[in-house]
C-alpha cells in the first residue's frame, strides 16, 4: 500500500468513525469533530455542559469504535490521588507477601473524569500530571500510561458550590475546551424515539484500531501549513494578550495547540493542507479557556468566545 | 492488532512504523514490507514529485507573467493613442516638427506592396512622444502587476486551489519531505492539470480596454483628416488658421470675363421665350434697351454664379416688382387665349404692356 493509499484509508476510517458515533449520538456534530480533533492531536479536552447531555455515552462510543480501553472517574471532594493513579497493596503470592501495584482508573486509553472541579486540588494535580506527562509516579516509581492516552474531563458550569475551580495553569494543559449545548427540538425528539421504544442500543462497530489512531496522529503532525496561515495563528494568539476586555491572554502553548488542531481538522476533512477555515473553526475551542476577560467585560456579559470572534 | 497496555513504541516520523520491517496498514494492521515491495512507491517518489511541483510553480509564474504582459500591452496602447490624440488636438507649435525617416527604412517600406504607396518619409515628433509615453506606461503597468508574488495572484484567481498551492510553495521552499507533503504535491499537480489560466484574465476588462483603443484610434484618424486646432479654438493661438472654402467674396466680373472687345453686329434672328416666372432677380441692365442675346465675344471664360454686389436701389426693386406683376398678368392672359410669341426682350414686353393698357 502506497503512502497516499494509506492516508486515504485512514481518512476514510475516520469518516466511518464519525458515522459510527452518529449511530448513538444524535446531532452534536461539532462536539464529535472537536473530540476527534483532540484525539488526533494526542491532547486532552475539557468538556463543559449541563448534566444529561450524553457526554459519557459519547466518550464511551468513541472508545468502542476505536478499540480503546475506557475508564470513568467520578470526582468527589474525598477522592484521593491514589484512587486515580493506583496504589501498592500487599498481596500474598506463594505463601509470601509482596507489594503489588494495583493500577488505578487512569491506566486506560480513554479516561473520562466527570466533574473534575469537584476533586480537591491535590487530586486534580495528580490527574493533570498524568495528562501532561503521560505517566504517574507512585511510591517512588514512575509508570508509563498506555498510549494513546486521553483525558476527557467534564465540569458543570452551573453548580459551583463545593467545587474547586481549576487554576489557569492547569486549564492551559487542556488542548480544547468543548461546550456541549442542548440539542434542538428535532434532535431531542430523535433522542427520545431512539432510546424509549424498547429497542436495543445501537451497536457500534470498531472501525479504527489503536495503531491506526496512532498512525493518524503521526500524519496529522506532518500536515503542511502555509506560512501565512501559521503567522495568522500566531498573530491571533498574540493579539489576545493586548485585546480589549482581556485581563490575561493565551500562552504560546495556545499557538502550538491551534496550529495542531487546525492540522487535525484538515486531516479529518480529508485534506492534505491547512485552510483558514480550519483555524477559524478551532480558534474558540483552543482559546476560550486560555483567555480571562476583565471584570468590566464579565459584568457586561462578554465571554471569551466573543473576544475570539472579534479578533478573528 | 491488540497490544499490551503500555502499547508499542511510537512509530517514527518518516512514515515508517517502529515495527521492524513492517509498516502500518489501517485495513490489515502491520504488514510485512517484503510482501508489498512490488507496488509500493519507493523514496524516488519524493525525488520525482519535488521537481514536478517546482516545474508546476514555474509554469504558474510564467502564465501569470504572460497575463501581465497582455494587460500591460493593451493599456500601453491605449495610453499611447490617447496621448497622440491629445497632441493632435492641441497641436503644440513646439512639437510641430517632423523627423525624416532614414532612407533605408523608407526604401524598405516603399518596396512593400500596398504599403509602399503610402509609406511616409517623415514621422511627427508627436507620434514619437506618444510611443515613448506608451512604452513607459507598459513598463509601469507590467511592474505593478508582477510586484505582487505571481503564485499569489494565481491563487487569488483560483480560490479552491489557493491554500493548497500556497502551502505547497512554502513546503517546497522549506524543503519539507513527508508523506503528507508528498500527498499535497500529488493533489496540487492533479488540480493544476484541470485548472485554466484563463481565470487570471479579466475578460470584461480586456474587452473594455480594447473597445477604448478602437474608439481612440478612430478619433485619431478623424483628427488627422479634419486637423482641427483645439488650441486655436480655445483662444490660445489667436485667430484660427483654418480657412473656409469659398470664403473670398464675390470676384470681379471683368476680371473673370477678360478685357472688353468689340464684336460685330449680329444678324442672326433668334426667337427666345422668356419663362413666366421670374427666376432670379438680377440687378442688371433690366431697364436698358439692350437684349441678352445677340452674340458674344470670342474669348472663353469660366462660369460663375451670379450675385449682388452693388448697393440696393429701392426704386429699381419697385420697378422689377412692377414688371414681374405685369409679366404674370400677361402670361395669364396669353394662356387663356393662345400662345403668344414673344419678341424676346424686356423692352418688347413693356411695349406689349403699353398696348394692353391702351386696349
Amino acid at each position: 500500500m502506497s503512502g497516499n493509499q494509506e492516508i486515504d484509508s485512514i481518512q476514510r476510517r475516520l469518516a466511518a468513525l464519525r458515522e459510527e458515533v452518529a449511530k448513538r449520538i444524535v446531532g452534536q456534530s461539532d462536539v464529535v469533530e472537536q473530540l476527534l480533533v483532540c484525539m488526533l492531536c494526542d491532547g486532552n479536552a475539557l468538556i463543559e455542559s449541563n448534566p444529561g447531555l450524553g457526554k459519557t455515552t459519547l466518550v464511551r462510543t468513541i472508545a468502542e469504535a476505536t478499540d480503546l480501553s475506557f475508564s470513568r472517574i467520578q470526582n468527589t471532594p474525598d477522592l484521593m490521588p491514589a484512587d486515580i493513579t493506583g496504589t501498592e497493596i500487599i498481596r500474598e503470592v506463594g505463601g509470601e507477601r509482596e507489594f503489588v501495584f494495583e493500577q488505578g482508573p487512569v491506566f486506560a486509553n480513554l479516561v473520562l473524569a466527570d466533574e473534575i472541579n469537584r476533586a480537591t486540588p491535590k487530586t486534580q494535580a495528580a490527574l493533570l500530571e498524568a495528562m501532561q506527562e503521560k505517566q504517574v509516579t507512585t511510591a517512588g516509581e514512575t509508570r508509563e500510561l498506555p498510549r494513546p492516552f486521553f483525558v476527557l474531563a467534564t465540569q458543570n458550569p452551573i453548580d459551583q458550590e463545593g467545587t474547586y475551580p481549576l487554576p489557569e495553569a492547569q486549564t492551559d494543559r487542556f488542548l480544547l475546551k468543548i461546550l456541549v449545548d442542548y440539542p434542538d427540538r428535532d434532535e431531542e425528539r430523535e433522542i427520545v424515539d431512539r432510546y424509549t421504544t424498547g429497542a436495543a442500543d445501537p451497536t457500534v462497530d470498531r472501525v479504527l484500531s489503536r495503531d491506526g489512531l496512532k498512525r493518524a496522529q503521526q500524519l496529522v503532525r506532518q500536515v503542511p501549513i502555509a506560512e501565512d496561515i501559521r503567522d495568522h495563528v500566531i498573530d491571533l494568539v498574540r493579539s489576545t494578550r493586548t485585546a480589549e476586555n482581556v485581563e490575561f491572554g493565551a500562552s504560546p502553548r495556545a499557538s502550538m495547540g491551534l496550529v495542531l488542531a487546525a492540522k487535525a481538522r484538515a486531516f479529518l476533512e480529508g485534506r492534505s493542507h491547512v485552510a483558514e477555515a480550519d483555524v477559524e473553526a478551532m480558534a474558540q475551542p483552543v482559546l476560550r479557556h486560555r483567555i480571562i476577560v476583565d471584570f468590566r467585560a464579565e459584568r457586561e456579559g462578554i465571554t471569551p468566545d466573543d473576544v475570539v470572534s472579534e479578533l478573528l | 492488532m491488540s497490544e499490551d497496555a503500555d502499547g508499542p513504541s511510537p512509530p517514527t516520523l518518516n512514515g515508517d512504523s517502529s515495527q521492524d520491517g513492517k509498516r502500518f496498514d489501517s485495513d490489515a494492521g502491520f504488514v510485512d514490507r517484503g510482501t508489498e515491495q512490488a507496488d509500493e512507491p519507493t523514496t524516488s517518489t519524493a525525488e520525482t514529485l519535488d521537481p514536478q511541483i517546482r516545474a508546476a510553480l514555474t509554469e504558474v509564474r510564467r502564465e501569470v507573467r504572460n497575463v501581465a504582459v497582455l494587460y500591460a500591452t493593451v493599456e500601453a496602447a491605449l495610453v499611447a493613442l490617447v496621448v497622440n490624440l491629445v497632441l493632435g488636438l492641441t497641436d503644440p507649435q513646439s512639437l510641430a516638427v517632423a523627423i525624416p525617416i532614414p532612407s533605408v527604412v523608407v526604401d524598405a517600406l516603399g518596396s512593400i506592396p500596398l504599403v509602399g504607396g503610402v509609406a511616409p518619409a517623415t514621422i511627427p515628433v508627436t507620434a514619437i512622444l506618444a510611443l515613448a509615453i506608451g512604452g513607459v506606461a507598459f513598463a509601469v503597468a507590467f511592474a505593478v502587476r508582477v510586484r505582487r508574488p505571481l503564485v499569489e495572484q494565481f491563487e487569488a484567481a483560483n480560490a479552491p486551489l489557493g491554500a493548497a498551492l500556497r502551502t505547497a510553495r512554502d513546503a517546497v521552499d522549506g524543503g519539507a519531505d513527508t508523506e503528507m507533503v508528498r500527498r499535497l504535491y500529488d493533489d496540487v499537480i492533479e488540480t493544476l492539470g484541470s485548472t485554466s489560466t484563463l481565470e487570471l484574465v479579466e475578460t470584461r476588462r480586456v474587452v473594455a480596454t480594447l473597445v477604448l483603443v478602437a474608439l481612440v484610434s478612430v478619433a485619431s484618424v478623424q483628427v488627422a483628416i479634419v486637423n482641427p486646432d483645439l488650441a486655436g479654438l480655445l483662444g490660445a493661438g489667436g485667430e484660427p488658421t483654418v480657412e473656409r472654402p469659398d470664403d473670398g467674396g464675390l470676384q470681379d466680373g471683368d476680371e473673370i470675363l477678360g478685357d472688353r472687345e468689340d464684336v460685330g453686329e449680329g444678324d442672326d434672328q433668334e426667337n427666345i421665350s422668356v419663362p413666366g416666372t421670374g427666376e432670379g432677380s438680377a440687378d442688371g441692365p433690366t431697364g436698358s434697351d439692350g437684349g441678352f442675346g445677340g452674340g458674344g465675344g470670342s474669348g472663353a471664360f469660366d462660369s460663375q454664379q451670379s450675385g449682388y454686389a452693388g448697393q440696393e436701389r429701392i426704386e429699381d426693386a419697385e420697378l422689377v416688382r412692377e414688371y414681374n406683376l405685369r409679366i404674370r398678368e400677361f402670361d395669364d392672359e396669353a394662356d387663356s387665349t393662345s400662345k403668344i410669341e414673344d419678341t424676346g426682350t424686356v423692352g418688347d414686353l413693356a411695349d406689349a404692356d403699353t398696348a394692353n393698357d391702351e386696349t
